[in-house]
């Protein structure tokens, strides 16, 4: 059950919500945490002051989690998909519907738990600024 | 269509014999009715009947086989079994004595009834299995 | 992130086999009185076990479920090989062994959502 691409999903707003916000408090502290290149400014002036740090390049945690992401999404639609696949004559077995209905119980719940464990992560950030 | 075909294939098959079991089963009854039926609206005596069977099977709109059935597809005369000619002067329909009788045997329709009967349990056996396989699979969803 | 494992998969593939083979069975069944009619049946789990000896793990992936026709069972006068016996006893074991699949794919299932919870329930 691969994904093809997010579209607007709860558990894909919340994930947003929370790479946006370590993404932002990253770059305030000066640090790379977003995807793509980052450069950080040198010298002193720089809050938190950590000097020049070389540019992330694009394999990293939150890039990787936007594709992890993709397939969560398309997997959690298959319960609202399900009732037009039928009627077209997509579906072909009972354990087929099972399955599909249990995929999106389990890609859903295991998306809010990495959203809940993101969060966490960046009160656990937040609190190291002060 | 209703694109549930490939869903109920199974179910459908067990339809379809049913069906053409129970064709049979009234057919066998009309012999059974008619067994000394020396004049029918035609004139002539009855003439055993039997019911052809052929395979059926159908496919959805992609080509995939969904239901691999059966089904009645006609009733003919029996024109091999002989009819009976016996002697009874004091029947009606009588030509010099002799009356031509209907070829059908008492023992030979009870024997198919039982044929049909068995395939017809077998049948609802078979759909009660798809029932219970299929409730089984969508436990799994829970 | 597939959240499935590759036994999942296996089981499903295990499951629709024995899918199709109900209804196959069915179909012997229906045609119990056909003239002429010769039995079909199902391979895949010798074709599998065969590819899963060959230890090539692409030979696995492509075994699919095959309807064959049996022309060799002996037949009746009218041609027709369909063993009534044969064929209710192998619906029950189909049956049996397609919820059997079922067990064990929810047990595989259930191991997944204790790993969300994190090992609590």
């Amino acid at each position: 059950m691969a994904g093809i691409g997010a579209t607007g999903g709860l558990a894909n707003e919340a994930f947003r919500a929370a790479l946006k916000a370590q993404q932002d408090s990253a770059r305030q502290l000066g640090l790379p945490g977003g995807p793509g290149p980052d450069r950080v400014p040198a010298g002193p002036g720089t809050p938190g002051g950590l000097g020049s740090v070389a540019p992330v390049e694009g394999t990293n945690f939150a890039s990787k989690l936007e594709e992890g992401l993709a397939d969560v999404a398309k997997s959690v639609q298959v319960a609202e998909t399900m009732p037009a696949a039928m009627v077209s004559g997509d579906v072909g077995e009972f354990h087929e519907v099972a399955l599909a209905l249990k995929q999106s119980d389990l890609s859903f719940r295991f998306a809010l738990q990495v959203r809940n464990k993101l969060i966490d992560a960046y009160r656990e950030v937040m609190r190291m600024s002060v | 269509m209703s694109g549930l075909e490939r869903l109920f294939g199974g179910m459908r098959t067990t339809s379809m014999g049913l069906s053409a079991e129970r064709t049979r089963m009234d057919v066998i009854a009309e012999n059974i009715a008619n067994a000394r039926t020396t004049k029918t609206a035609n004139g002539q005596p009855y003439r055993r009947q039997v019911v052809r069977f052929e395979p059926l099977v159908e496919k959805d709109k992609h080509g995939q086989i969904t239901s691999m059935g059966v089904r009645a597809a006609e009733v003919l005369p029996d024109l091999e079994t002989p009819m009976e000619r016996i002697y009874d002067p004091a029947n009606p329909d009588a030509v010099d004595g002799f009356v031509t009788m209907p070829n059908v045997s008492a023992t030979r329709e009870m024997a198919d009834l039982v044929t049909a009967m068995r395939a017809y349990e077998a049948n609802l056996k078979v759909q009660e299995n798809f029932s219970r396989m299929a409730e089984r699979a969508l436990r799994m969803a829970r | 992130m597939d959240i499935s494992g590759s036994k999942i998969e296996l089981l499903a593939r295990l499951m629709n086999a024995s899918s199709l083979r109900g209804r196959v069975i069915a179909g012997n069944i229906a045609n119990q009185n056909t003239p002429g009619f010769k039995r079909q049946e199902v391979q895949f789990e010798d074709s599998l076990r065969e590819a899963l000896a060959s230890g090539n793990p692409r030979a696995m992936a492509r075994v699919t479920p095959e309807l064959t026709v049996d022309e060799l069972s002996p037949a009746s006068p009218d041609g027709n090989n369909v063993n009534m016996e044969l064929e209710m006893n192998s619906m029950r074991e189909n049956r049996l062994t397609y919820e059997t699949y079922a067990t064990i794919m929810e047990t595989n299932l259930a191991l997944i959502d204790t790993a969300i919870r994190g090992g609590r329930s």
